[in-house]
């Protein structure tokens, strides 16, 4: 069984990484596209395989992974291309699935993913019945946010310790954004020995009691090194294009959410980490 | 503590060696990359590289040796950026790709690197990517890295700046952004070195400051940077650079920053900027620190000054113009002011220092130097300030206006006195520059000079008293010609004069004859047209260095002799000149005594008197020279016509002779000295010169040795036969042969002793034999009844005989004598006249 898409070469394309870390190339799709193909079938050579037809679904699935098999399919569009019958040499079936909806991008977390793919299945009437899926990647670029919005500034402080003042520029970005801004040290008690930003990005999983978050850091960007005095200013540029980044996503089908964070951390002398979070929005602005 | 230093270093040593060796494997494989084109793989070497230099275990001179390496490897990835067919990427790419590196060094020293390409491809504009670099590299604030890192920077900027007529000017901003950039790299360098002081306990204070020393010129350089900008002007440096760096200086506090940057501004900017820019200068001086020595910067400041203003003179009228003395004087002022602790020494090398700006700027302006030694006073507390000079001063107007000035300094505390060498040092050269520059009694005649000086230690004021002394024998004569001059004077080297009362110092011998010497030349140096005058200056060195006890006297009294004697002469010959008698002589005399000029010379004679006898009396003894002075001042009298008085110095030099003077030798040439004094007398009644000639006679004759006795006998035969042509001189012929006989006969006594085998003394008989043909000789030249021919043949025959009989021969020196003798004999012979007549009847 094989899958060939409408657009042929010009199909758009993705590279993401697999469970197992390898790089895979995948179509990519958004929503409101038409999933068009063709479908081969070919039946091993010499045989005939008697079924009693051959559908097509359009399947975007979330998958949590403490609860397994119980998978919660938000788009599941189907198409008979085959009625029951014979096969005896390779056939190619096309299918079409104008203007689907794809909401949600696909994404690939430590409790959850989200995914898409396109399932073909040939039902016998014994033995066992033959399915392939072909995943596809979904993204969607997002409308992007006010941009005149406030940046992030804050004073926080551990007192007669430390007194820091930042300030970003802005609290949404695209992906391929850089932060900008800026630390400004009003007290240091503390022996500092470098500053940096973390990239953190937090998956809560599940309702209610049973919510589950994880957090992982996806970047680390040292912007000092050794230990200011008072009244400098340390600027911070940090590209955000190197790192593996999806958009915010909130409340996906009441499944989960997927935050990022600005984290930053001061550590000192003994090892020591003074840190403090701020969510930003992250949005795709171009697929 | 050795030990540990050692081991210290070894573990430095070890510490270079592996992340050197880590450098360079990094960099083999960066290279290896950079021959493939692979970017990426080169920049992530290149990050390991750089990682090496995050340590933060080596000392800053280990570093700096790291550092050095990884700069030479950058040189091949800055080679690499600059191709853009070999990695593909625009500058801006690279500009953002070198940005995505993790650590914050490695990116900062890869984001130069290409701002250095991305400039000189002019896509970006220098001002733009220079401000961007110079900004992020706030991120580094560990000091030494920070210093480094901005220090490639800064080596890496250095010919990409948009100065004025670079390349990079235009689109890449101008002068202004260049000084800017610079400004503010060196203003965050500044702060990352001041920083290093800080942290860590007073334990490690002195190794730290070491190291900052170590690190200093990285942050000097920049102002070099700076003043080799072509667009840096004047109206540059004073609007922007100078605000900038003395505001940097003063914020910093710190004690090594501020002295070093401050002499670095100095240093490096030409003094032209210097001069147009004194205000805000000296106002910044006050703000710095208390314990900073801104006294040696300032110093600094003003020698560079004078030395310009040696080296070009035409920079002198801008000097004046901007009014720089008084600028400079009032900053030294406002920075004692501010710092109440500051040492005594940093207090007088600032103001040696401005002593120095004005000897080389205000050459015509004595009373500057005045102000300068005034607000040195003033500083170091020295007494005299305020009510005690007004008093001196005499006048109302001035009182008011000190007073207004000084008021504040007169209870400032007690004098400070310096004490310590390298202080005594300065305060001396401050007091000598004037020295060497004016002339000495104007120096001194300064009313704040002895203020000054009262500050040194006696000790250190015998110093300096010598070197007026040496200024005022330096000086063409007649620089002291008054006798408030001299009592000036005086008062400044009274240390050398007399001792302190009540201290017993101990001093050098060799140094006290020297300082002795010198004082006594400084009577020569007193020196006055006028001969009142020079009376007055003689009264008044007499009356100092009557003070000076025996030890003194002896050096210091002679010289004053001599020029009393000198000025008796002269006027002496001033009143010959006007009552027109002869030169000499009786009349001559008597008229002297009686002119115009008698008073005078009667007070030089007295004077002489006075000093003579002190001389004589001293306890350590210096009784021939007293000896020698009397009979001098005693021939002075008696040409000036003062008997008694000539008479009276004959007496004192014969009682010194007698009762002083023992030594054979001492005798018999002090002898000779009272018989040419005697012998040029002519005032003397028969009586006085009866007396005084009969007692030299006696003396004479009471030598102990035989040869001496001979010598001083034949002299005598002079005092019975005055010289030729002077009225009232002695003509006793008879008592002469007599004296000349005499002579021959001691001789004669001594030749028997000799053949009596006493041995050796045949050559001594012969000798005195010679000596005396030729005192017969003399006498027979002048017709002296009584020496004729035939005692002259008989006496030469004696002595012929006597060379024949010479077994051993007759020494060199006695045949030559009597070689030279007889070609006198001969020479007159053939003379002719009355003489060569007399000579006829001798024939050889």
């Amino acid at each position: 069984m094989d899958l060939t898409y409408a657009a042929g070469p010009t199909q758009r394309t993705a590279v993401v990484k697999s469970d197992q870390g390898s790089l895979d190339t995948l179509p990519l799709f958004t929503d409101g596209d038409t999933v068009a193909g063709t479908v081969h079938i070919s039946p091993a050579p010499g045989k005939r395989v008697d079924h009693l037809g051959v559908k097509i679904e359009v399947l975007g699935q979330i998958e949590l992974y403490f609860d397994r098999g119980n998978a919660y399919d938000f788009v599941s569009l189907v198409r008979e291309v085959m009625t029951p019958g014979e096969l005896v040499s390779p056939t190619s079936v096309p299918f079409e699935f104008k203007d689907v909806q794809l909401p949600h991008e696909t994404y690939q977390g430590i409790n959850v993913r989200l995914r898409y793919a396109v399932r073909v299945t040939m039902q016998r009437s014994y033995g066992n019945t033959v399915a392939q899926e072909f995943r596809f990647l979904v993204r969607n670029a997002g409308i992007p946010p006010q941009l005149d919005g406030p940046g992030i500034k804050m004073e926080v402080g551990i007192e007669d310790c430390l007194h820091i003042e930042f300030e970003y520029a802005k609290a949404k970005y695209h992906l391929k954004d850089v932060v900008v801004g800026k630390i400004f040290f009003l007290l240091v008690r503390i022996k500092i020995k470098h500053m940096e930003v973390e990239i953190r990005r937090r998956e809560s999983t599940g309702s209610g009691p049973n919510t589950y978050n994880e957090s992982e850091t996806i970047a680390k960007y040292e912007v000092m090194d050794g230990a200011p005095v008072r009244g400098e200013s340390i600027p911070v540029r940090l590209f955000l294009s190197p790192y593996d980044l999806t958009p915010t996503y909130k409340n996906v089908s009441d499944r989960f959410s997927v935050k990022y964070y600005l984290n930053l951390v001061l550590v000192d002398e003994e090892d020591r980490r003074y840190f403090k979070q701020q969510e930003i929005t992250l949005y795709r602005h171009e697929l | 503590m050795a030990t540990m230093n050692v081991s210290a270093q070894d573990e430095q040593d070890k510490w270079l060696a592996d992340a050197s060796s880590l450098v360079k494997q990094y960099a083999f494989y960066m290279k290896r990359a950079l021959d493939d084109n692979n970017l990426r793989e080169a920049l992530k070497q290149g990050s390991l590289m750089l990682g090496e230099l995050r340590t933060i275990a080596l000392s800053p001179q280990k570093y700096y040796e790291l550092y050095m390496q990884v700069w030479n490897e950058l040189r091949h990835l800055e080679a690499f950026f600059g191709e853009e067919a070999r990695h593909g990427k625009s500058n801006l790419e690279l500009y953002e790709l070198v940005q995505h590196a993790g650590n914050i060094l490695p990116r900062l020293y890869l984001l130069i690197t290409v701002g250095v390409v991305y400039i000189k491809s002019k896509d970006g504009a220098a001002k733009d990517v220079l401000k961007d670099l110079v900004e992020m590299a706030k991120g580094v604030q560990q000091p030494i890295h920070g210093l480094f890192l901005r220090t490639y920077l800064s080596q890496a900027s250095k010919t990409l700046l948009p100065d004025t007529g670079s390349e990079y000017e235009g689109n890449g901003g101008n002068v202004n952004d260049a000084v800017e950039f610079v400004l503010q790299n060196f203003t965050e360098m500044n702060k990352l070195w001041v920083r290093m002081q800080h942290g860590g306990g007073n334990r490690d204070r002195e190794r730290r400051e070491k190291e900052r020393r170590e690190l200093r010129d990285l942050v000097g350089k920049n102002l070099l940077v700076l003043t080799q900008l072509e667009g840096m002007t004047l109206d540059l440096y004073k609007g922007t650079v100078l605000p900038r760096v003395l505001e940097q200086v003063i914020n910093c506090k710190d004690d090594i920053a501020q002295p070093y940057l401050l002499d670095a501004l100095i240093q490096v900017f030409p003094d032209e900027f210097h001069v147009q820019t004194l205000d805000a200068f000296l106002e910044a001086c006050p703000l710095l620190k208390p314990t900073v020595k801104i006294g040696n910067v300032l110093a600094s400041l003003m020698e560079r000054l004078a030395s310009s203003a040696r080296d070009n003179p035409e920079i002198v009228a801008q000097f004046v113009a901007v009014e720089a003395f008084g600028k400079l004087s009032a900053g030294c002022k406002s920075i004692i002011a501010s710092q109440p602790s500051m040492d005594a020494h940093d207090r007088l090398q600032m103001h040696a220092a401005l002593m120095g700006f004005v000897t080389a700027v205000h050459r015509d302006r004595l009373d500057y130097v005045d102000d300068v030694l005034g607000a040195c006073a003033d500083a170091l507390n020295a007494p005299g300030g305020g009510d005690e000079k007004d008093s001196k001063e005499n006048s109302s107007d001035e009182r008011v206006d000190r007073g207004g000035i000084d008021g504040g300094a007169e209870d400032a505390g007690p004098p400070m006195i310096v004490s310590d060498q390298k202080g005594v040092r300065q305060l001396h050269a401050l007091l000598t520059v004037p020295l060497d520059t004016y002339d000495v009694v104007s120096v001194l005649g300064l009313s704040n000079y002895p203020r000054v000086m009262s500050l040194l230690q006696p000790a250190n004021l015998r110093q300096m008293a010598m070197t007026i002394v040496k200024s005022v024998i330096r000086e063409p004569e007649g620089a002291v010609s008054d006798a408030t001059q001299a009592e000036t004077l005086f008062r400044f080297i009274s240390v050398l004069i007399k001792d302190r009362e009540g201290v017993a110092e101990e001093v050098d011998e060799e140094d006290f004859e020297e300082e002795q010497n010198a004082v006594a030349r400084l009577v020569h140096a007193l020196q006055s047209g006028d001969s009142d005058t020079q009376y007055r200056l003689l009264v008044a060195s007499r009356k100092h260095f009557g003070q000076g006890g025996p030890r003194r006297l002896k050096h210091t009294l002679p010289p004053l002799a001599h020029e009393a004697m000198r000025l008796g002469r002269s006027l002496l010959a001033r009143a010959r000149a006007d009552s027109g008698s002869g030169d000499s002589g009786a009349a001559a005399a008597a008229a002297a005594a009686t002119g115009p000029m008698g008073p005078a010379l009667k007070k030089i004679l007295q004077f002489l008197h006075q000093t003579i006898s002190a001389l004589a009396a001293a306890p350590v003894s210096r009784h021939e020279p007293a000896m020698r002075l009397f009979l001098e001042a005693a021939q002075l009298a008696d040409a000036s016509g003062m008997e008694p008085v000539a008479y009276e110095f004959f007496e004192r030099a014969m009682t010194i002779y007698e009762d002083e003077i023992s030594d054979s030798a001492a005798q018999r040439s002090a002898l000779s000295c009272v018989v040419g004094a005697l012998h040029s007398c002519v005032g003397f009644t028969a009586e006085s010169r009866e007396s005084l000639v009969h007692k030299t006679t006696a003396y004479s004759a009471r030598l102990l040795k035989k040869p001496d006795q001979v010598r001083a006998v034949s002299d005598c035969a002079h005092l019975f036969w005055g010289p030729d042509g002077v009225d009232g001189a002695a003509r006793d012929a008879t008592s002469t042969v007599t004296c000349l006989k005499k002579a021959l006969k001691i001789a004669g006594g001594v030749q028997q002793a000799s053949l009596g085998g006493v041995g050796g003394g045949g050559g001594d008989a012969l000798r005195l034999f010679i000596e005396v043909l030729n005192k017969y000789l003399y006498f027979f030249e002048r017709g002296c009844p009584g020496v004729d021919a035939s005692i002259l043949q008989g006496l030469l025959e004696i002595i012929n005989g006597e060379l024949a009989g010479e077994e051993h021969g007759v020494a060199p020196d006695i045949q030559a004598y009597y070689g030279a003798t007889v070609r006198h004999i001969k020479h007159q012979k053939l003379k002719g006249g009355e003489i060569g007549a007399r000579y006829q009847a001798i024939s050889l």
